[in-house]
């Protein structure tokens, strides 16, 4: 059984980032590609980044899209680490679907870029 | 199914640290790292290629012939690796080397004598002799081959600094799964055992000080994960630095008390340098020490004494020098001083007590940690990541640890202005990516040239230029219009793509900045390199050979001439027949002592030798039964 084990994990690991990668391409909010509750306070974002990064960094994570995943999970955690992003990050978010915030057009850009040039 | 399966395959992997002046190795087994000794015992090894008449010599060997063959002694390549000749630290350092260094296009090539031929090496080619051999003492400690390792290099080392350190592994025929800083190395050295303890995280200040290079990096390690908060440093400050004062101020002594400039003199200075290397390390544990060295030069005497108040005051300004990158790792990480939980001593260079002292006062009295060995734990942190690259996931001791490092220096691309606009500031953690919005200057504009930078200095022609890239087939609108959208992008190994679209054409455009600098070794280049390694490899073992068969007719003469005239029934004639005929054998030995001949010639001499005596002596033994 333990033979399997560490592919088992694997395949864990391949979902995840595949997950994150959706988050972000459903224009999700930052919480929801990390997979915390929009309440969490500085220190949870930190761990719960800490805690993904262990899963998804490339060294870890044998799947293609494992580098791009970690760099939104990186993304995320620092804006939401720095109170003024935050603050800021929130504005953005309240009037639901309005005006192309900072952040949402580079979000949007972000994939776009990451296909030209991973081939 | 995953790369870690098959890095398996290949054996292990070892960490190897590639020092200025002491390279070190270690690999992970049974669950730890074992720091791998030499085959003198030593647990470091000199970073000294030496070139003679009698072949190649590597590691200690090298460094204790150097008073012998300073001028074919070759060290510090690593203060030449991706550097131009016209860089000020390169002029600089050419004063201070026995070694000739020239400049072949902008490339410093370093010349030697070498089976009295002219030779010339690129540093690469030195660093990879060196990572030879550390592959060689780690093969024989293992008993199988090895085919990948983690190299570290300094944290400040810059782009091509490192893809050069890369191409020495490629040389080597080795494949180096990673480039990692040595100061996060350390730190994983450092904190591998104490994972359990870091509830909550705890902030480390690396210090690193070695005998070519200065880092300082700032991590927090949390539950595993080692991240790099900041990085700063000297990548041409260490220990030899200390030695050249040091030098200096007994040439300029030696001068006073005998009217006699040694300067000149690559031998005399060889050995007074290495004598003030041991005196350095003396004076870390004694208030005072002396220098000795008999007939130094014209038959000189030299006899002083150096107190460690004298030391420190010819190296304070290198020794304040410390100070600044520790205040701007503090900066850029934005934590204060107060924060920090441990201050991790690391490299040879910091023994010294001034340096700690200075350490320990900026930190307000907090006492230094010196629980790892500041000589090994840089390749103990290598070896670690070693494991994690390879795979080695039956061990749950690294599974679950994570190295998140950062880029030393601002990424990014000179406008029109002549300005940096940075992309991907220094300290950010890899792999990322980033984008930056530009536009055109001109109406109708069609293309746009992108030269990327690396560097602090707001001005970018004094940056380094990385590589330049076109975008063409814009749009033709008004000036400012077209929305061009770069992205830099750098994967875990720290190579970086840098790509260009425009928004409403779709045009792209990318380059990838690796091997791509002119200054750069080209692939042909290191093919020609990898082979003259091999044969320079095969080149060594045949040396080896000849030597043996040198020796064993030097044995056999010398035996000969001892049993002869210890023989009393030998008659006259035959007697003189032997000892003319040794007597031959060893004036051809003297006349080509500084020289290798073939192993046949060696064979040749013996059979004939062995040809007069043999029949001789069957002869007299026949006669006595």
């Amino acid at each position: 059984a333990k033979e399997f084990d560490p592919n088992f994990l694997g395949i864990n690991h391949y979902i995840l980032a595949y997950q994150i990668h959706k988050a972000v391409s459903d224009k999700k909010t930052l919480y929801d590609v990390l997979g915390i509750p929009k309440t969490s306070d500085c220190a949870s974002i930190n761990k719960q980044y800490k805690k993904l990064a262990l899963d998804l960094h490339p060294d870890k994570n044998s799947s293609v899209a494992a580098g791009g995943a970690f760099k939104h999970i990186k993304a995320a955690c620092d804006v939401l680490s720095d109170p003024a992003t935050k603050k800021a990050y929130h504005k953005s978010l309240s009037p639901p679907f309005r005006g192309a915030s900072s952040f949402k057009t580079r979000k949007r850009a972000a994939p776009q870029a990451s296909t030209s040039t991973r081939d | 199914m995953s790369i870690a399966f098959d890095a398996k395959g290949e054996g292990l992997a070892i960490g190897i640290d590639l020092g200025t002046t002491y390279s070190c190795v270690g690999v992970w087994q049974h669950g730890r790292v074992e720091i791998i000794a030499n085959d003198q015992g030593n647990r470091t090894t000199p970073s000294y290629v030496a070139f003679t008449n009698n072949g190649r010599l590597i590691g200690d060997a090298a460094k204790n012939q150097v008073s012998m063959n300073p001028i074919n002694t070759v060290f510090d390549a690593k203060r030449l690796i991706g550097r131009k000749f016209s860089d000020a630290s390169v002029r600089n350092d050419m004063k201070l080397w026995p070694f000739k260094v020239r400049g072949v296009g902008d490339k410093p090539m370093i010349m030697v004598n070498y089976n009295n031929v002219e030779k010339k090496f690129a540093a690469e080619e030195i660093s990879s002799m060196v990572l030879i051999k550390m592959r060689e003492i780690a093969e024989a400690y293992i008993g199988s081959v090895v085919k990948n390792a983690v190299v570290t290099v300094p944290a400040h080392f810059n782009d091509l600094q490192r893809q050069a350190t890369k191409n020495a592994g490629v040389i080597a025929g080795m494949n180096v799964m990673r480039i990692i800083n040595e100061p996060t190395a350390a730190a994983i050295a450092y904190g591998l055992d104490k994972k359990g303890s870091t509830v909550g995280g705890k902030n480390v200040l690396i210090f690193d000080f070695g005998g070519g290079t200065f880092d300082v990096s700032l991590l927090k390690i949390e539950e595993g994960v080692f991240e790099v908060k900041a990085t700063a440093g000297d990548t041409h400050l260490g220990g030899e630095d200390f030695d050249n004062r040091m030098l200096d101020h007994f040439v300029q002594e030696f001068k006073r008390k005998h009217e006699k400039d040694i300067s000149n003199n690559p031998k005399a200075l060889r050995r007074l340098r290495t004598s003030c290397e041991r005196a350095k390390r003396t004076l870390s544990s004694t208030a005072q020490t002396t220098i000795e060295i008999d007939s130094l030069f014209e038959g000189t005497d030299f006899y002083t004494t150096i107190t460690r108040a004298r030391f420190e005051e010819l190296n304070m300004d290198h020794f304040t020098k410390c100070m600044e990158p520790v205040e701007k790792c503090l900066r850029d990480a934005k934590m204060d001083k107060s924060i920090i939980h441990d201050v991790v001593l690391v490299g040879g260079s910091t023994r010294i007590p001034k340096v700690q002292q200075l350490l320990q006062d900026f930190f307000n009295g907090k006492e230094l940690c010196k629980s790892i060995n500041p000589d090994e734990a840089v390749a103990y942190g290598a070896a670690v990541q070693a494991a994690i690259l390879g795979g080695e996931g039956d061990i749950d001791k690294v599974q679950d640890l994570l190295l998140l490092d950062v880029t030393p220096l601002s990424l990014g691309i000179e406008n029109f202005k002549g300005q940096m606009k940075v992309v991907v500031p220094r300290n950010t953690t890899i792999p990322t990516k980033k984008l930056r919005l530009f536009t055109t200057v001109e109406s109708a504009q069609t293309c746009i040239k992108f030269p990327v930078y690396e560097g602090e200095r707001t001005i970018a022609k004094e940056n380094r230029l990385l590589g330049t890239f076109k975008l063409k087939g814009i749009g033709i609108a008004e000036k400012g219009v077209p929305e061009v959208y770069v992205c830099f992008e750098i994967d875990a190994n720290g190579i970086l793509i840098v790509s260009a679209e425009e928004k409403s054409t779709g045009k792209k455009s990318k380059i990838t900045l690796t091997n791509n600098c002119k200054r750069m070794l080209c692939n042909e280049e290191i093919k020609k390199m990898v082979k003259e390694a091999e044969k320079y490899k095969s080149e060594d073992e045949e040396n080896k050979k000849k030597l043996e068969a040198k020796l064993v007719l030097f044995d056999y003469a010398y035996n000969m001439k001892d049993t002869v005239s210890n023989l009393s029934k030998l008659n006259r004639a035959d007697k003189k027949k032997i000892v003319d005929a040794v007597a031959k054998t060893i004036r051809w030995l003297d006349e080509n002592e500084n020289r290798l001949a073939e192993c046949e010639e060696y064979k040749d001499k013996m059979t004939k030798l062995e040809n007069i005596c043999i029949p001789i002596f069957t002869e007299m033994y026949k006669g006595a039964s």
